[in-house]
């Protein structure tokens, strides 16, 4: 047999079609459609889907006997969560809980989640991995032009003539979408690349930006000083469609390029050759981590959105903002309000009228106060503050900073529950551990970085006795004495898409053909938004100054730490560390160092090194290279055997609650030394 | 032998076949051509799909050591792909899975008349083979069907001529005349180590795979276990395909893993059997993210 659905890795949401034979995958095949991956796929597209088949899946429910894990049925998994949660529910209150969603998830599971959390369990602190990666853009982009998710297409991305591309490697982490900037550069377009790293894409940049990591809201400012000061800037535009524009104006005039590059790094002349190139052409920002994982990511958001604004770079053909998202449904998680401060379609808690229309539709009070934040839910399970722990297809023990603090807060925890389809280091904490279904067996909806709403049909036959995500929920709602009385997940998108404006109206059938792009009217797509006026009316300028990251290099710590993504594996590993080829293309985690700082402190390739920071220490090989220049290090975060997240430090944005993973102040030894 | 069959009657004959084996066919998924099990005649449509049907005889990914091969029937395979069995069992040929396949996997190849956009395989075989188990060709309202082997003929059958056979041989003729020849002459004894191609290329390859993945004739695979064991095809662009124990790579970068592939299509298999490794069938042109083309390659040594 043969299915249509959508690659469960990055955000570009690749169609494939799948021949399986409920069993066992016997052949993946790209779509050819021009607007997503012209019939490519990256390797994790090729290779990546196998691990659905792995024996290892979880197929019955587990609880935790003396350290073990016994199988249970699921009258009794169920009867323990609810048993569990309800208790913890009435002896401390709803706030000693907390909901973990999934952006790896359908926008069905996520949205019954959150409803979960708020109808059945009467809280807000249900949130998920967009805290760690995106968060910074919601908030960016929604104070600015009043939606916070890319601007433009995928398709569009043809029609620009220049694309600056600040804090994303986007050929490994996007790689369709860097391949079709490759192919569009290598056309004749032009290209600016902003980041310390020499990422493949600079192979082709007219313009590479090395900035320090953390200073990215400086080096934005100086781009907006050179185009004002230039003229270069859209009066027309700013003058029509925007607010704000002589306080942006007054703030930016700070950052003149000799200062810029005081703080940055980079040249005077190549912050003023990058303002007027970017300025003079119709122009696509991208960005992803890079901006957004730092203590500044909400101001750095609104610094890019500044930008486009400037040059009246968005709401037309060929222009626009793009945060690049990093997992196949994180735009579709937050979308759904699996989100502490949001409800879904990004209405805030706060928000009288917001809350009233889910308060009707779901018969309950829904508290005004926003609920504990991803990151923050640990601190609070490791106060005692919250008790029992819902998280389902996620993995805080090797993602969220200081791993080991991450650790004891779970193992603080009166009750754990995790719902997922492998063995995690997270389970490895839990009290009852419930197997899901993948992607593989599951009908729903997945919502790819253009707010594109596509269907995922199954392909496989479950394993064992796991279940969907939902209809989990939807039994342990029941057991509340909650009646959800949904069919299929089709009945969930109907009350979505009554519900949410950006969703209005959607149902299965209008996804057929290749899905569409919220805000969905009639059916049909909003490719480009923002195109008369911007969601909020007038586009706000949100000036801000640059503020020296928390931790910095200083004579202790000499060196910056950043951290990311690699091609081969994906985020903890839970599904690309069981892909053959792909665990061997990148088996072990490394540390790359600038050749010229390796030999000044006698560090060989490949040797093991000490890397220390405020918050812990971790053994790592070297690998010595050019990538990155001197002062800083880059290290992926995949690995379990040297897991990064125990050196770096849990800092938060203010606004987005974003931990600052791309800046830590480290030192460095050798082992032998 | 030569027979003819109506159009309207090839789906009947379709139908037949469904009756007695399992039979695969390019079938339109959205708005994709792949191959998949046809449940009727209708489905079948002659259009080249994205994929060769390479996976029905050599399996993306295997369980070793199961016994687990049925006759299965496969229409509308392009001559390319037809052909690039045949060059696959000269390497192929002594695995059991894939011999075993082989035989019970009968491939029904069907000449194109039209030429594709990125084919080029009159520079080698074109669209008729001389070896073929059945071989169609869309004569208008029939198709012309070349076969030796009596199994699969059918009531339906009807005797062709000679005029038949002219038509057929005029229609494949039209891709000779649309699509541009490569210029092959002494291509694996010119074609040199260096080339500044190799580093080019490497400046965007994404090590995504697709170009050994869709080739019809790349054979190389990885074994692993998990619980059982496994092979699956490899992708010689990947680092890991060539890596040594203790880490160390006689191809430690990407140029001289695109060297690599182009050099073992155009050069080494060539000097081992004779034959150049590649049908031009064009499918890794086309698959590749960034257009990475092999004709690029050949055009450097015979512009």
């Amino acid at each position: 047999m043969e299915e249509k659905t959508v690659c469960p890795y990055c955000g570009v949401g690749c169609n494939v079609i799948v021949i399986s034979d409920r069993k066992r995958i016997l052949n993946i095949v790209p779509s050819k459609r021009e607007d997503i991956n012209y019939g490519t796929l990256c390797i994790k597209g090729w290779k990546g889907f196998y691990y659905v088949q792995n024996d290892k899946r979880l197929k019955k429910p587990l609880k935790k006997v003396n350290d073990n894990f016994v199988e249970i049925s699921w009258e009794e998994a169920i009867d323990l969560v609810v048993k569990n949660l309800k208790n913890i529910m009435d002896k401390y209150g709803p706030g000693a809980l907390a909901f973990q969603a999934s952006a790896k998830c359908t926008n069905e599971d996520n949205y019954l989640m959150q409803k979960l959390a708020r109808q059945v369990f009467h809280t807000n602190n249900v949130d998920h991995c967009a805290r760690s990666c995106h968060a910074s853009t919601i908030e960016g982009l929604i104070s600015t032009f009043g939606s916070g998710a890319m601007t433009t297409s995928i398709r569009d991305i043809n029609n620009a003539d220049l694309y600056f591309v600040i804090g994303s490697n986007t050929t490994e982490q996007h790689p369709i979408i860097g391949s079709r900037i490759i192919n569009n550069v290598r056309n004749g377009k032009k290209l600016i690349v902003a980041d310390p790293r020499k990422i493949q894409l600079t192979n082709f940049a007219n313009i590479h930006l090395r900035h320090i990591p953390g200073t990215d809201l400086a080096l934005l400012n100086s781009i907006a000083y050179v185009i004002i000061d230039k003229g270069l800037y859209d009066k027309k535009f700013i003058e029509e469609r925007t607010d704000g524009f002589e306080e942006f104006k007054q703030i930016v005039e700070f950052y003149d390029p000799d200062r810029a590059s005081r703080i940055t790094g980079v040249e005077p002349e190549l912050i003023e050759k990058a303002a007027v190139m970017y300025a003079s052409s119709k122009s696509i920002i991208f960005y992803a981590m890079g901006i957004t994982q730092h203590t500044q990511g909400t101001e750095n958001v609104q610094a890019i959105a500044n930008l486009a604004m400037l040059t009246g770079n968005v709401g037309k053909s060929g222009t626009g903002v793009a945060p690049l998202r990093g997992h196949n449904n994180v735009q579709g998680s937050s979308d759904m309000g699996a989100l502490c401060d949001f409800l879904p379609g990004y209405r805030r808690v706060y928000d009288d009228q917001g809350r009233a229309i889910f308060e009707n539709a779901w018969n309950c009070k829904i508290s005004s106060k926003p609920g504990v934040s991803l990151t923050e839910m640990f601190e609070y399970a490791l106060d005692g503050k919250i008790k029992g722990m819902y998280i389902m297809g996620e993995n805080p023990v090797l993602s969220e900073p200081e791993n080991d603090k991450i650790k004891m807060a779970l193992s603080k925890l009166d009750f754990l529950v995790v719902q997922d389809i492998f063995m995690t280091e997270t389970a490895e904490y839990a009290d009852v551990i419930l197997p899901a279904y993948s992607f593989a067996e599951k009908l729903g909806t997945f919502t790819n970085t253009e707010r594109r709403i596509q269907l995922i049909r199954p392909f496989m036959d479950p394993p064992g006795n796991a279940r969907n995500d939902w209809e989990i929920f939807q039994l342990i709602a029941g057991k509340m004495g909650y009646t959800w009385e949904y069919k299929n997940s089709e009945d969930i998108m109907n009350e979505i898409s009554s519900l949410v404006p950006q969703y209005k109206g959607v149902n299965y059938k209008c996804l057929e053909n290749g899905g569409v792009q919220w805000p969905v009217i009639n059916c049909q797509s909003t490719e480009i938004m923002h195109k008369e006026k911007f969601t909020i009316g007038k586009g706000k300028f949100k000036p801000a100054y640059w503020e020296k990251p928390l931790e910095f290099y200083d004579e202790e710590y000499p060196f910056i730490l950043t951290t990311g993504r690699i091609y081969y594996q994906f985020h903890t590993g839970t599904m690309t560390r069981k892909i053959n080829i792909l665990e061997r293309e990148a088996p072990e985690a490394f540390v790359e160092i600038n050749t010229d700082d390796a030999k000044s402190l006698g560090i060989r390739n490949n040797e093991v090194i000490k890397l220390i920071s405020r918050h812990g220490s971790l053994d790592v090989k070297a690998r010595v290279t050019d990538i990155v220049p001197r002062g800083i290090v880059f290290m992926p975060f995949h690995y379990y055997e040297a897991s990064v997240n125990k050196i770096t430090n849990s800092n938060l944005d203010p606004t987005a609650k974003i931990p600052e993973l791309k800046v830590t102040a480290v030192r460095i030894e050798r082992c032998s030394a | 032998m030569m027979f003819k069959i109506s159009k309207k009657n090839f789906q009947n004959y379709v139908d037949f076949l469904i009756g007695k084996y399992e039979v695969w066919g390019p079938k339109k998924i959205g708005s994709d051509y792949v191959f998949s099990k046809l449940n009727n005649g209708q489905e079948f449509e002659d259009v080249r799909t994205v994929l060769s049907p390479k996976d029905l005889i050599y399996p993306p990914n295997e369980k070793l050591f199961e016994d687990n091969f049925k006759e299965i029937i496969v229409l509308g395979v392009k001559s390319c792909d037809y052909r690039a069995f045949k060059m696959l069992d000269d390497v192929l040929g002594i695995d059991s899975n894939y011999s075993m396949r082989r035989r019970v996997v009968h491939m029904f190849n069907f000449v194109c008349t039209e030429p594709c956009k990125f084919g080029f395989c009159t520079t080698f075989y074109g669209p008729r083979l001389e070896e073929y188990e059945m071989q169609f060709t869309d004569i208008g309202d029939y198709y012309l069907i070349e076969t030796n082997d009596l199994r699969f003929v059918n009531d339906l059958f009807e005797k062709a001529s000679d005029d038949d056979l002219k038509i057929a041989l005029e229609k494949s003729k039209n891709v000779y005349k649309k699509m541009q020849k490569l210029n092959m002459d002494k291509l694996s004894e010119k074609i040199g180590w260096e080339n500044p191609l190799w580093k080019e290329f490497s400046q965007r390859c994404i090590s995504c795979g697709a170009c050994n993945f869709a080739c019809p004739t790349c054979f190389c695979f990885d074994v692993y276990d998990e619980n059982d064991r496994y092979r699956e095809w490899d992708s010689c662009i990947l680092a890991g395909f060539s890596k040594l124990a203790g880490n160390a790579n006689p191809r430690p970068t990407l140029d001289l893993r695109l060297r690599q592939r182009f050099l073992h299509k155009l050069k080494f298999h060539y000097e081992n059997f004779n034959y150049y490794l590649c049908t031009g069938c064009g499918r890794c042109i086309e698959i590749c993210p960034v257009n990475i083309d092999i004709r690029d390659v050949i055009r450097s040594v015979n512009p």
